[in-house]
This record gives structure tokens, sequence and C-alpha cells, in this order.
């Protein structure tokens, strides 16, 4: 009786909070891959629960428990993955085994450290998610259990999610409702399998509050598609709830990005290398806060049947590329295309517009329109941007608009000059100056991205160069600004990032890649893009700019020379994994979010290991004395009116249960009065007595029965 | 703990001597338990005893019965308007025979010191028996001389508004460990004393049953009862309330937390018991915080007296199971020592 009664149930609790452990797991689904692997930790998860569970019901113990779990985890994780350096398996723990799996463990934690999200589930990653998991839960069943601390439980159980909230991942809906639904049961099975709790607990209420608060504000808003305070997870909400995309192309820089549609935008197959972008509007006003776009001339309009500019390409070449595009979610007046576009082949009334190089509808929408776009994806090559006979104010400028040179009244113009041209003192070609521009504002050390910006003055570009932080609008404005200080004519190119895969060899663009990024001109090339917008968010830089050797003043003479990353070198296949935003390569990698991920869990513990000494100093969570605990169980079993007051001694108490009880009627008999009698005072021993009580808590549950049966049998009958 | 539980053969005899005072008062004075509870155990505590009744209900009966019952020296002090400090504490006087002065001492150089009608003195003469009664000592002329061991002053006084009377003031009361109401007698008490005053007077068949030697004995025995930390929170936790209370207007001081404990095991060692209980605190709770009390106008004016207060305290402070936070006392030192 007492040894059930010792602590919340574990049948319920312990299993409990393995499920909320075990769907952290799925906290993961942003950055790694998930697989079969999956199967072996939730096993392993099972075990150790299994083990615990079974340790609690045989014994009294609070801290046995947590450590047999501990052991079968050693163990299992031993079995599982700890191999010789001959690859050989490890069957028992021994001191080897366990400094192997300590190698394997440290290298899952380089393996986590260095590869781009989503990661592939390797062995040792793989190690590491069931050696965080299982010490979670270890944790969170302790405290939850042992200390009947589920609330604070929930403290370590939330860890997994934390990163996925920092960093505004999506997260999958379902397991994140598992998980706090769990935690919410751990929560109401150790309260409710207690009736020994102590009096005043309003701890439990605030904790069941807050809960449910949590729960609201984390998951109503995300459900539907907002973005809750800006420091939760993202979830993936039905693409019912978004309806179709279209760019705003009143780009404020003083207003922070907040939507963030997953609806598909456009689907696309590629045969050939994937587009770096979807470009469909050009934008060349800027007055220090908002562009403008530039309207097309529709007398300039041609056909877009035959030729785009700027020169026609042999469908030959091994540098083109043919996509085919699916606009299933866009309602826009332009068609969406890769850079360099040489034909367009769509249905409809669509005319080109050479120098913003939009095609533009004439009275059309993009909406379920399905079109073929071949690009000339070598055209633009490092050695033909510094081939171009580019200076500035140059002939090769003429004929251009003097928008693109234009500078804001509002921005302060002497600052951003002043910028741009030490960044680029030693620069000897304009390619080599955007170069420049380019690799300062991708330099992590100088800026960060942000989705939440709050300028305040009217010159958004300085309040960027202050805050150092901003989203691609921010840093393409800044380019193509410091660009126009350099007399470089620049302006401002929106559209969509490449996506990432989708059913099959088809890719999906949803609302949330739109970008922005800049264009330069370059005479007898035209206009090129650059990606000054870091690369957590937009991989790496285009190909022809992300080589800065090529334009290092070291080698003024640059141009017949330098080493270019070849049009024709086969580019790296994309797989399904790489999302739009990841890098291509290891060494091109955006912060790794794992090393903040381990501080944070550090940072957690450590809160709950305080939170847990503080409880216990206050003891809150202790579990009660045998003779206390029979004690209480009796008062909650009495009826209501026999209930003794909590300002009455032990003594007082049992004389006022007796006399309660004989004011409805019927006396205790000879024994029961004996029982309550010698419970009160076992009680009175255990509280005041310098040698405590030393009955049985066998015997003290019997009496505590005794005296209640007699009670309730004289409700009964009353 | 410094000092050895006290053995249950000190306990016995404990039990055993205050039963046999109890028996002899109670031969004198009939349905008075509480109050001689009251009184013993203030003497085991080693504390001093006011008893404050309407005139005739025999508190100086009472104090003259444990007096007797007693063998040790006993003084008796009949305070009135006129009394001086000196005819308290004694005087020197000049002996012409052989040209000195010689100290003659007052009826306070005595084991119990019986201080009757207190508040009808001068609070001249209040204070220089109050002053002996905390320092156990007297100064006249420049000498300081100790009292006997065990010293024990029980007071009486008439309620505050009868006539021609000084109230003490909350100081002094203070100093006093609990203070005993007598009260009237039930009708079957009041017809067995009418039967036992018949002719004689019962206090003349009072006997001593114990001497001073035994009463120090057991008076150490007391201080040794073993006070567990819920008990001692329980003593904090009333106490505290008295100071928040807002139908006083002063609360208890720390002296009355020390003396309530000290009392408390008093009346746990009377019931044979090595350690205090809950149910001690509670029933010495009144005796020994009440008379230091001092209730707000509203309350004086509602009719509300500090007994009552103090009852009300108790019926609702929760009887703690264990203390709360160790820290607490230390940082109450803290706070009284700045």
């Amino acid at each position: 009786m007492s040894a059930r009664n010792r602590s919340a149930s574990p049948w319920r609790t312990t299993p409990l909070v393995a499920v909320a452990a075990g769907a952290g797991v799925f906290a993961l689904q942003p950055v790694v891959v998930m697989g079969t692997w999956l199967a072996t930790v939730i096993g392993l998860l099972a075990v150790v629960t299994a083990a615990v569970v079974a340790t609690r019901l045989l014994s009294r113990s609070r801290v046995l428990p947590t450590l047999l779990g501990l052991a079968v985890s050693i163990v299992a994780m031993v079995i599982l993955f700890s191999r010789t350096d001959e690859g050989e398996r490890h069957l028992l723990p021994t001191p080897r085994a366990l400094v192997d799996l300590g190698h394997l463990l440290r290298e899952g934690v380089d393996y986590a450290a260095t590869t781009v999200a989503p990661a592939d589930v390797t062995a040792p990653l793989q190690a590491l998610i069931c050696a965080c998991l299982l010490l979670l839960f270890l944790a969170a069943e302790h405290i939850a259990v042992s200390w009947r601390g589920a609330a604070s439980a929930g403290l370590v159980l939330m860890l997994p999610w934390l990163p996925a909230a920092v960093f505004q991942q999506r997260v999958p809906l379902v397991w994140l409702v598992v998980a706090l639904g769990a935690w919410l049961l751990t929560l109401a099975a150790s309260r409710r399998g207690d009736p020994a709790s102590p009096p005043g607990t309003a701890g439990g209420a605030v904790a069941a509050t807050a809960a449910s608060l949590g729960l609201a504000l984390l998951v109503v808003p995300s459900a539907l598609g907002g973005n809750g305070w800006g420091v939760i997870p993202r979830i993936d909400a039905p693409s019912a709830l978004d309806g179709t995309t279209r760019l705003n192309l009143d780009l404020d820089l003083r207003t922070s990005l907040t939507t963030n549609s997953t609806a598909p935008a456009l689907v696309y197959t590629a045969d050939g290398s994937r587009p770096e972008v979807f470009r469909l509007y050009a934008l060349g006003a800027f007055d220090g806060v908002s562009w403008v776009r530039d309207e097309p001339d529709p007398d300039a309009l041609t056909d877009t049947e035959g030729v785009l500019w700027p020169v026609g390409i042999d469908e030959a070449s091994p540098t083109s590329a043919t996509y085919t595009i699916d606009a299933v979610g866009l309602a826009e007046t332009n068609l969406p295309l890769p850079a360099a576009p040489r034909t367009v082949d769509v249905d409809g009334d669509w005319g080109y517009d050479a120098s913003l190089d939009e095609v533009v509808g004439d009275d059309e929408s993009t909406l379920s329109a399905t079109y073929t776009v071949t690009a000339d994806t070598g055209y633009l090559t490092a050695d033909r941007l510094l081939a171009s006979p580019a200076e500035a104010g140059g002939e090769g400028d003429a004929g251009l608009s003097a928008a693109y040179l234009e500078l804001p009244p509002a921005m302060d113009s002497a600052r951003v000059s002043d910028l741009a041209h030490s960044l680029t003192e030693e620069a000897t070609s304009r390619f080599a100056q955007a170069v420049m521009l380019q690799d300062y504002l991708r330099d992590p050390s100088e800026f960060d991205y942000d989705t939440s910006v709050s300028p305040t003055t009217g010159d958004t570009v300085s309040s960027f160069l202050d805050s150092r932080a901003g989203y691609c609008v921010q840093f393409a404005t800044t380019m193509v600004m410091m660009a126009r200080t350099l007399e470089i004519p620049a302006r401002l190119a929106v559209g969509f990032l490449p996506g990432s895969a989708g059913d099959g060899d088809t890719f999906i663009v949803q609302g949330g890649d739109a970008h922005a990024w800049p264009e330069l001109w370059f005479p007898e090339v035209g206009w090129v893009r650059f990606e000054p917008t870091p690369s957590v968010q937009t991989g790496s830089a285009p190909r022809y700019s992300s080589n800065g050797a090529n334009v290092t003043p070291a080698v003024p003479d640059s141009q017949a020379q330098q080493p270019t990353i070849a049009p024709q070198q086969p580019e790296r296949p994309d797989t399904g994994d790489a999302p739009a935003t990841g890098g291509t390569t290891s060494t091109e990698t955006g912060p790794s979010w794992w090393w903040a991920a381990v501080a944070v869990v550090v940072l957690g513990v450590a809160g709950a290991a305080v939170a847990m000494w503080r409880g216990r100093r206050g003891q809150v969570a202790a579990p009660l004395a045998a003779p206390e605990h029979a004690w209480e169980s009796l008062r909650e079993a009495l009826p209501a009116e026999a209930r003794w007051p909590r300002s009455l001694t032990p003594r007082e108490a049992g004389e006022h249960v007796a006399a309660a009880l004989a004011a409805q009627g019927v006396e205790l008999n000879g024994p029961d009065r004996e029982a309550l009698t010698s419970l009160a005072s076992a009680v009175e021993s255990h509280r005041y007595s310098p040698t405590g009580c030393d009955v049985e808590p066998a015997h003290l549950d019997a009496w505590a029965r005794q005296v209640a049966d007699a009670a309730t049998s004289v409700t009964a009958r009353a | 703990m410094t000092h050895p539980l006290p053995s249950p053969d000190d306990l016995a005899e404990v039990a055993e001597v205050t039963a046999a005072i109890r028996h002899s008062i109670g031969s004198v004075l009939s349905g008075l338990d509480s109050a001689i509870t009251s009184t013993l155990a203030t003497v085991l505590a080693g504390g001093h005893l006011l008893m404050e009744d309407v005139p005739g209900v025999g508190k100086t009966t009472l104090a003259r019965a444990f007096a007797a019952s007693v063998d040790c020296s006993v003084g008796r002090i009949q305070f009135t308007p006129d009394l001086m400090p000196t005819d308290v504490t004694g005087v020197s006087v000049f002996r012409s025979d052989d040209h000195r002065f010689e100290f003659r001492p007052g009826p306070i150089f005595a084991q119990v010191v019986i201080a009757d009608e207190i508040n009808r003195a001068s609070p001249k003469t209040q204070s220089a028996l109050l002053e002996a009664m905390q320092e156990r000592a007297v100064t006249v002329d420049g000498v300081t001389r100790r009292l006997p061991e065990p010293f024990l002053v029980v007071a009486t006084q008439n309620p505050i508004d009868m006539e021609g009377t000084y109230p003490l003031p909350e100081a002094q009361r203070d100093r006093f460990m609990s203070r005993v109401s007598v009260g009237y007698p039930q009708p079957r008490d009041e017809m067995a004393m009418l039967d036992s005053h018949d002719g004689t007077d019962p206090l003349d068949e009072v006997r001593a049953v114990t001497d001073t030697a035994t009463l120090t004995r057991l008076i150490d025995v007391a201080r040794r009862i073993y006070a567990a930390p819920a008990v001692k929170q329980h003593i904090v936790d009333l106490v505290a309330q008295t100071r928040t209370e807002t139908a006083l207007r002063l609360g208890a001081s720390p002296r009355a937390s020390l003396q309530l404990l000290a009392a408390a095991k008093a009346r746990a060692a009377m019931a044979g018991r090595n350690h205090v209980l809950p149910d001690d605190v509670k029933a010495l709770a009144v005796a020994v915080l009440a008379h230091r009390l001092v209730p707000s106008t509203e309350a004086r004016l509602a009719g509300r007296g500090t007994q009552e207060i103090v009852r009300a305290i108790v019926e609702r402070t929760a009887v703690p199971t264990e203390a709360r936070d160790a820290a607490s006392p230390s940082m109450a030192t803290v706070a009284n020592g700045s």
C-alpha cells in the first residue's frame, strides 16, 4: 500500500514522460533526415522506460530507478552502437567499450557541428541522438516521479523544441501536440494519483494554467499561419489556409518580414542545373524607405516567340538548361524567369521587356500557367564579367536610365559612399568592386540575417548599417546603394529562391521563398545578379562571384589568366535533401545551430537542477513520511464533517474525529477508537519526539484504513 | 543537543512531585486545575507568575498554598499606595551600639515571594520589585546582594479598572512569564470549599511535600526537554501572528517566544514526556502571551480582550508538521540585532 502510494503511480507517469520525451525526437525534423533509425531510438527508449517502471514498482527509492535506467541505457547503447576500431561489436560495457562509445559520441558531435541541415543520420549521430534522448527522459522522469515535479519536468521536456523555436523552424504539429499532451497528462496523473498531496498546492494549479496558456499561445497562432511572437516553431499549416501567392512589391524596409507562406507558388522540373533564382520584377526607384517598381513600356515589348536578351544560345550548348514551370499558386502579371533566359514557350499574350528583363503579360495572370524556359546557365562567368569594359560613367553605361544611379536624398549618401569606397579601395574592376561589396555584406561577422527589423528613421540603409541585421531586402538595397555611390548602375530585382525538392524530379517554390537581390550593370554583359544576403538564407553566392581569388588586386591584370569555375564543370547534382536555404558545400555552411542547441541544453539542465534543489529545500516535492502519509490519507478518507482543521494537534484531531463521528450518531467502538489514538500518537511521535516514530508503516496504514472504514460505514448508515 | 535528554527516572520524579504539589494545593482550592497547571509550569520553567482576578477568588490562597507545599522561605509583601521601595528590598539601619549601618533584608529575600495586589503600589515601588525579579539581585547603598535560588515571585493584582490601582506598564508585564486568571469556582467546587472551610483554615493543614533542592533539580530537568523544530515553528508562527494581528497594537516580544517554549517544556515534563507537543504550546499560549499584548482601540471598544484574541490566533494557526525554513531564525536574529 505504502509502496504504491509512495509517489505518483509509475504505471501512468513514467510512460507518459517517455512519450513526451520521445515526441521530442521529431523536433529534429528540420535538421535531420527522418528514417528507419527512428525505430531504433524509440525501441531503446521503450526498453529503458520498461526498466524504470519495473524498478519503480519494486523499489521505493527515489534514485535507484533512475540509476538503473541509466545503467540499462549505457548497456544498450554499448551493444547497439559501440564498435572496436576493427568494427567489431562490444557485447559488454567494458571500459574499452565505453571509451569506444565516447569516441562515437564525440564523432557524432563533430558531425553535427560540421554538417549542413538536413543531415543524414549516420551511426555516430544516431548514437548522439539516442544518448541525448535517454538522458532527457531519465532527467525528466526523475524530476516528475521521484520529486513529484511534473511541472518542472516540463522544462526539461521542452529542451528539444527550443532550437526549432529559437531558429523559427517548422516542426510537425502532431508531435508537438503529442509532447504537450503527454506532459499535461503527466501533470494530471501526478496530481490525481496522490490523495495526500500537501495542502495549498497552488503551484499545481499555476503549472496547469501555464501549460494550457502555453499550449494556446504556441499552437493556435502557428496553426493559423501567424508567427506567434516570433520565437515559436513554425508549424506546417495545411496549404488551404495559405491560398495563392502574390509578391509584395511595396518593399518597405521599415517592416519586418512576417509572412512565411508555405503554399506552393511554382512547381518545376529542371533539365540541367537548377536555377539560382526565379526573377519576376525589377525595381529602380528608392526613396530611402521603400522601392517602386519600374513600369514596363508597352511599346518596347517584343514578342516572346524567339530569342530573349541579349544573345541567342545554341540549344546543344552544355550550359543550356530547360525548365518546365507550372505556376500553381502564383498570381502575377509577369512570368518568373531563371537567369539569362533565352527562349520562353508560353500560351497567351506575353511580351518581353528587354531593359527590365521581364516577360510581361497583357491582361494575363500566371496563375496555373505552364510554360517552358530555356536559359543559358553558363552565360555569366567571372571571365566575361572581368572582360566587361566597365568604368564609372563610361560609355558602356550610356543609354541606361539615370534612375539607376540616383541616390535618395533621405539617405546619408556620404556615409554609404565612404563605406563603399573604403571597402573597394583595392578593386581594379567593376566586377572586383561588386564582389567586394557582396563579400562584405555576406560576412557573418559583420551582419546577421534577421527577419525582424525596427528602423525608426527615414534612412533605412543607415539604420541597417547601424543595427547590422536585416533580411534580403535590406542587404540587397544596401548593396544597390553602395554600388550606385561607386557610379555602378544598379537596381533591385525580386522573385523567388529555387525552392526545395518535391515529388519525383520536381521542385517546389513556396510563397516563403520570395527573395530580393541587387542587379549591377556590366556593359556588353547586361544586368548581373549578386547575392549579398547571408548564406543562411540564400546558400552560396552566384558561381561567377563566389571565388574571391578572381578579383584580388594582387594580380592586377587578371583578365585573361585567372582560373574560374568553368561553366562546363558539372554542377553538383542537387539531391532532394538540399533545401533552398542550405549551402551546397560543407565549407559554405550557415552558422551551425548545434552549438547553440548544446548551450541551451546545458543551461536548461543547470536551471532544472537549481529548481530541483530549491524545491527540495522548500520541501515542496518531498514524498510524505509513512505516518504523515497514513494520517493524511485518513483525513482524505473521512467525511467532511469529521475532517480536522489544520490548527489541531494530532491529539486534538483524534478527539475531533471521534466527537464528529459521535455527533453523526455512531460512536467509534473500542478497537477503532484505539486505532485512531494509536495513529495520532504515532504521528505525534514522528513529528515531535526526539526518537521519531518506530511503528511499521503497514500498521499505520492499517489503522488509517480501519478508522476510515468505520467512519464511512457510519456515513453509509447515516 | 548540548544537554542530555532527561531520563525516564527524572521525568517520573517531575510527574510525581508536581502531582503531589497539585494534590496539596487541591486540598485547599478545588476546581482550579488549569490555573494550577499554569502555575506549576511557570515555576518549573523558572519564571514569575502574575495572578489577575477580581478580589476574593483565591489568588492569594493559591500562592500561599503553593508556598506552603514547598519547604522554602516565603516572603509576603502587601502592596499599598504608600509602600516604599525599601519596604520591598530592605534597608540599612544605623546601629548606635557599634556605630555602623546594618542591612535589614526586605521581604524579597525569600525563595517564594508573594506580592499581593501589586498594582496598588506606586510605580516606583513596582519597579523596585520588577528589577529584582529580572536581575535576581538587589542593590542597596551600592552593595549588590544576590537573591536566593530558586527565586519565584507570585504577584497578584486586581483588574486594572478597579479603584485605586496603578496598572503595570507593558514593559513590566513582559517580565512575568505567565498570567493566570483564577476565575469564579463552579457551584460544585464552591460547595466543597464551604465544607472545607468549616471552622478551620485549610491552609494550616498544608504540609510541605517537597523542598527547594528538588525544585531546582526539576527546573533543570524541564530545561532539558526536547523541542522538535516543528514545535518551535509553531511558537514562531503564533508569536509572528500577534505582531501582524490588526486587533493588537503591540505584539509579543522575542522574550515571549523564549518563555512560551520554556513553559511548554515544563508542561511536557509534568506530563512525563521527554518532548514538547504543540498541545503544550496551545495550552499555555493564552497564559504566556495574553498579558504582554496591547489591544488596538477598535478591539478594546469591541470588548475583545487579549485573551480572546490569542485564543483566536491559536485556533486559526495551522500546527506545522515540520520546520519550514531553517534559515528563518538566524535571519530573525540578524533583524533584531540591527
